[in-house]
């Protein structure tokens, strides 16, 4: 191995730079320039709030930019901070006579460029904290949702629980289970999203066999007598008509989550009986039928009263148990909150609030932390997992990846439901929870053996666990892969694809010797081409990340290999950088740890978080109809003068407990 | 639009309801599942359905009759044949095929030889190798899918909507074989069967559990009643549907899962309504891990399975490599393979033949050998299964080493799929004495089975490295003598 010293490195370095057009050279150092220094004009102090600051810069962008940049919803300049304003200002001679504008104004413009990149929608709230402009007037739209393959198992076997709490075990049940067709996908290539949405002829045939299975297994059970409400009838030789229409009243009560009345058992038992059928097949058929019915297989709200408009309900006692229940823990409402539906004591606030912290502190809420978190942030997520022989071979990678997407799980279960943790909490604590030698290894700890225990100190906070820093295998890191991670999962940042003709591995140097973040640079942020655009945004987050290896263990220095897999050398590598992503002004950050604290303060990452927690539960794209909702959640996780921030479980709760949870529109 | 009903508990066979349609069935909507088969047209409203019994070890050509005594010309390749009954009994001139049975198969015109063919780079006559395990695949080396897989994964053979109790491939293997599997629809779950008491039962309960105990289990009326219960969830539906407030893109989503629900509930109407029926059988009360007595139970179940419409297509594979059943012969491995001499290996193959053929003979084809509903055929000649080997060991031939050899092979057939396959003949495909260039391709024999399942080519062929035939090609000459046939069916074969 050879060491390869500073001063060559750097005469690499300046040979590189040496070759690139001038123009490049200013482009790539132009934020090295001192230009909050540079004051450029007279200062006006101004005490201006966060929308008044946004609204300033839009009317000083219409009267300074407009004319040669178009209006500021579709300006090629939307993004700009301060330092690039700032640059052009003093280097584009057509730009000479804004050199008259203040640094603040300036800082106003950039503001209201930024905003604008940002989607229109954010405004600074009254202590100078972002969050989304609510207008009362805009209701959230309910769309249809399907149940998730997760759901119609809980559904359907909270039903066959009625008659016996056994027979869910049946083992040819359980393959019509796994056997449905996977009903997740991958979005915006950053994470696999259930999709309630989704319907196909392959996941309704698996519905339904998996229906008629449970019917049989109940039908060939000696449990039919257990059924509620039925008054053991069901165990009778002979199913009459009135056994019947007590069967269907309270299967559909349990399967259409609502209330029904006596017409609804009549009119569904006009369409169900069938006197030629036996009893086994009869009750086949009605638990077939009832359990494939949209009113089954569909989150619908089909009642309550109108209020705000035309289109817009409260949610009944029963859409609203069945609401909470499934968005809490995947299952329809048990029989607790079917009770408080029939009485309406689901409505009283504080008989939810109870309702909820029992919820989340069931097993089922475990998987719904689970997917909400994957969802947000796509840790489960792996390009690949093909390492070199060099890269593992003092790492046990069996039933590595599993290892790594297990523990993060476990981080957010602890997290949020065990410590009650606050927002910041996940991008900075050290509590870990595994069972693998490999990851270990890659930890320079003791295998902990599954109990819950604190790595050290650069691991804090989920972004520096093995999970989210093997999104590419190989040789080398890939910054712009773990950058565009935190930029798109918890910044929600979307960069977009990048153009049909961009590479998809970083462009050969010859034979000189760089650093990951060398040659990432040279290639991408400094190539003189249109990727630099987006580069500077994506590559700085991941830079922070070079003190981890490819695999996820800490380094100081990066081993440099040829094409052979041949070490050839050792350099330092540098973690520090600059961004803007977390609060549009131009950030600092030292390392991984130092940017993951800084996130986890950062308005855009809250933001971020109540973004994810809106779509993980809404199964939709948030619209500016969401931001009221939303800004409570919001409000709850930065808390205020008077309160401390609340923590995600209080995100939750308030989200749940807020009035636009408990209505519906269309 | 009203949902319109499709027809309740039908008793109608696939071929009665197809033809009382009438013009009807055109106004459905076309769905894949009700898309023609590019069938042979005197099979076509037989389920098509073949059990392949595989013969790890080869066969050996002393055990059948010299491939002199076909001497009519079929075709115009030089293909020749001859019918069996011209040919004494079949206890005369086969060691293997003593069971009664078989000279009734052979008097019905449903037994035929097919002699002289060649794999010359496949695994050698470790041939299951082509057809199944290895992970579903030819082999590690050439990664391609095996006749099996592409079955359990052809849209021809198993349209959508197919019931999930059907079992797309049933896989198994003979103790001493190497590994075979089963594989659910629709699932990605391998199960491995073993010879062990809890394996069969497991084995049992996958393929028949869904059957209810003690009753008539009616495959096309459990069809029936599925395609029966989706009318109620559209007539429901009906009844209910305006009293539902969603906004018009959700009606349009709702109507498109009603859509899909009304095409699910025709093609249960519609498909395998066949007459198929028959008891569950009784559950394996043997508590013992006897690999005979199991094997034996295995087979028994698949037959039934076979019978139930439970399944289209199974694969045995019979190993021979480490154990024979009545052998006396310590060494049967070292004996198939000649190390103990001529005769002792002629004696091995004998005694390992006859055992299969009449296990097969007794457990698996009596049976089926019954009418099925009122085809006018039997299942087994609705069907077929033959019993195959890839290769042969050459007892006889001058430069043998006793190994693996892939030429001038013989298969066995069994039915005829529903009359499509020329029965009752000995067909030698080898067109001279050289074995290398003058026999004929075993792809082609696997092609013409797969066409005789009424799978398109265009569901094995791009698997192949030119898109065109079916397995690996390696090894076959530039002046290969069937270089003209290596990518298509027999026809000399097919009616």
């Amino acid at each position: 191995m050879v060491a390869v010293s500073k001063k060559k490195k750097e005469n690499i370095y300046k040979r590189f730079l040496a070759s690139v057009s001038l123009f490049v050279i200013i482009l790539s150092f132009q934020n090295c320039t001192d230009f909050e220094s540079h004051n450029l004009g007279a200062e006006q102090e101004e005490s201006l709030s966060g929308p008044e600051i946004i609204t300033k810069g839009q009317s000083l962008y219409v009267q300074n930019c407009a004319s040669c940049h178009g209006p500021i919803d579709t300006s090629s300049k939307i993004g700009k901070d301060f330092n690039q304003v700032s640059w052009s200002v003093n280097n584009i001679p057509q730009m000479e006579d804004l050199k008259s504008l203040s640094s603040k104004q300036l800082s106003y413009i950039s503001k209201a460029l930024i905003f604008q990149s940002e989607g229109a929608g954010i405004e600074l709230n009254d202590e100078g904290r972002s969050q989304f402009i609510c207008d009362q007037s805009q209701r959230s739209k309910s769309s249809l949702l399907k149940l998730t393959n997760r759901e119609f198992k809980n559904s359907l076997n909270a039903l066959i629980d009625s008659f016996n709490i056994y027979l869910k075990q049946d083992s040819l049940l359980n393959v019509f289970y796994q056997s449905l067709p996977d009903d997740t996908v991958m979005v915006k290539g950053h994470t696999q999203k259930e999709q309630a949405k989704l319907v196909s002829q392959d996941i309704l045939v698996g519905f339904f066999e998996a229906s008629y299975r449970a019917a049989t297994v109940i039908t060939n059970s000696n449990s039919l007598g257990a059924f509620p409400n039925t008054n053991g009838c069901m165990s009778n030789s002979v199913l009459d008509q009135n056994c019947h229409k007590l069967f269907l009243k309270e299967l559909m009560t349990q399967a259409f989550r609502k209330k029904i009345e006596d017409t609804d058992v009549e009119q569904m038992n006009t369409d169900l009986w069938d006197s030629s059928l036996s009893k086994i097949e009869q009750i086949q058929t009605t638990f077939t039928t009832i359990t494939s019915m949209p009113e089954f297989l569909y989150k619908s709200y089909y009642h309550g009263d109108q209020i705000y408009g035309t289109n817009t309900y409260e949610l009944s006692s029963y859409d609203l148990a069945a609401k909470v229940s499934y968005f809490l823990v995947g299952n329809p409402p048990d029989e607790i909150l079917r009770g408080l539906a029939s009485s309406d004591q689901i409505k009283n606030q504080s008989v939810l609030e109870q309702q909820i912290d029992r919820l989340l502190n069931t097993t089922a809420a475990q998987e719904t932390i689970v997917r909400l978190f994957r969802e947000s942030y796509g840790y489960e997520i792996f390009e690949a997992f093909n390492y070199p022989g060099v890269i593992t071979n003092a790492v046990d990678t069996n039933a590595l990846m599993p290892a790594m997407t297990y523990e993060l799980d476990q981080f957010f279960i602890n997290q949020v439901l065990q410590r009650d943790a606050q927002f910041q909490s996940l991008f900075t604590s050290t509590e870990s929870k595994f069972n693998h030698n490999g990851l270990a290894t890659i930890y320079g700890v003791n295998n902990p053996m599954g109990a819950t225990t604190q790595l050290p100190s650069e691991r804090a906070g989920f972004l520096n666990r093995a999970g989210m820093l093997t999104k590419r295998s190989g040789l080398q890191t890939s910054s712009i892969k773990r950058g565009l991670k935190v930029l798109e999962n918890v910044l929600c940042v979307d960069v977009g694809p990048p153009p049909p003709s961009a590479p998809t591995s970083l462009p050969e140097l010859g034979n000189d010797i760089f650093t990951t973040r060398e040659h990432t640079f040279m290639t991408s942020e400094a190539s003189g081409t249109s990727c630099a655009t987006c580069h500077s945004r994506i590559n700085p987050l991941g830079y922070a990340f070079e003190n981890f290896d490819t695999i996820g263990r800490l380094r100081s220095n990066e081993l440099i290999y040829d094409l052979n897999e041949v070490e050839i050398g050792s350099l330092s590598v540098d973690t520090a950088a600059e961004t803007s992503e977390l609060n549009g002004q131009r950030t600092s950050f030292s390392n991984s740890t130092d940017l993951s604290s800084q996130l986890g303060e950062s308005d855009r990452a809250s933001l971020c978080f109540v973004k994810h927690l809106k779509e993980f539960e809404s199964r939709n794209e948030v619209t500016t109809s969401d931001y009221c909702h939303m800004n409570e959640s919001l409000n709850v996780l930065y808390g205020d003068k008077n309160t401390n921030s609340g923590s995600i479980k209080d995100v939750i709760k308030s989200f749940v407990l807020s009035q636009s949870f408990r209505t519906w529109s269309y | 639009m009203k949902y319109k009903k499709g027809i309740l508990y039908c008793n109608k066979t696939r071929r009665q309801f197809l033809v009382g349609s009438g013009k009807s069935l055109l106004a459905l909507p076309l769905l894949p599942s009700l898309l023609p088969e590019a069938a042979l047209a005197s099979s076509s409203n037989i389920e098509k359905r073949m059990m392949l019994f595989s013969f790890d070890h080869c066969n050996l050509l002393e055990m059948w009759p010299s491939e002199s005594v076909a001497t009519q010309l079929v075709g115009n390749i030089g293909i020749k044949e001859r019918l069996l009954s011209q040919m004494g009994t079949v206890a005369s001139h086969s060691t293997a095929l003593t069971n009664p049975l078989y000279e009734k198969l052979k008097n019905q015109n449903q037994l035929s030889y097919l002699r002289g063919f060649r794999q010359p780079n496949w695994d050698g006559c470790h041939g299951n190798m082509s057809i199944a395990a290895g992970g579903g695949r030819i082999s590690a080396n050439k990664n391609l899918p095996s006749i099996d897989s592409i079955i359990e994964s052809s849209r021809s053979v198993y349209p959508e909507g197919t019931s999930l109790n059907i079992r797309k491939a049933l896989r198994l293997q003979f103790p001493g074989g190497p590994g075979g599997f089963y594989k659910k629809v629709g699932s990605t779950t391998q199960y491995m069967p073993h010879y062990n008491y809890r394996a069969l039962l497991n084995f049992y309960n996958d393929v028949f559990g869904f059957l209810t105990a003690n009753t008539v289990g009616d495959l096309s009326k459990t069809n029936q009643h599925k395609s029966n219960i989706l009318n109620k969830v559209l007539d429901a539906y009906n009844s209910s549907r305006n009293n539902v407030r969603i906004s018009a893109n959700d009606k349009v989503r709702l109507t498109q899962h009603m859509d899909y629900l009304s095409d699910i509930q025709r093609s249960y109407a519609s498909v395998q309504t066949n007459i198929l029926s028959c008891s569950k059988p009784n559950q394996p009360t043997t508590m013992q891990d006897d690999q005979l007595a199991n094997s034996r139970l295995y087979i028994q179940l698949l037959s039934t399975a076979f019978k139930c419409g439970l399944t289209k297509f199974g694969i045995m594979v019979v190993g021979g490599g480490t154990w024979i059943p009545g052998s006396n012969v310590s060494n049967f491995h070292g004996a198939i393979h000649g190390v103990e001499g001529k005769d002792a290996q002629l004696r091995a193959y004998q005694t390992w033949w006859k055992y299969q053929a009449d296990l097969i003979a007794d457990e698996f084809l009596k049976p089926l050998d019954v009418e099925e509903g009122n085809t006018g055929r039997t299942y087994l000649d609705n069907m077929l299964t033959g019993m195959i080997a890839t290769g042969l060991l050459h007892a006889n031939a001058a430069n043998s080493d006793g190994g693996h050899g892939g030429y001038d092979s013989q298969q066995i057939l069994i039915g005829t799929m529903g009359g499509a396959v020329r029965g009752g003949r000995y067909y030698n495909l080898k067109q001279n004495s050289d074995v290398r260039k003058g026999t004929y391709p075993y792809n082609s024999f696997l092609i013409t089975m797969l066409k005789l399942m009424g799978v398109q080519p265009s569901e094995y062929a791009n698997a192949t490295v030119d898109g065109q035939g079916f397995g690996s090609y390696d090894g076959y000459e530039s002046d290969y003598v069937y270089k003209n046939r290596l990518y298509q069916p027999i026809s000399e074969i097919l009616t």
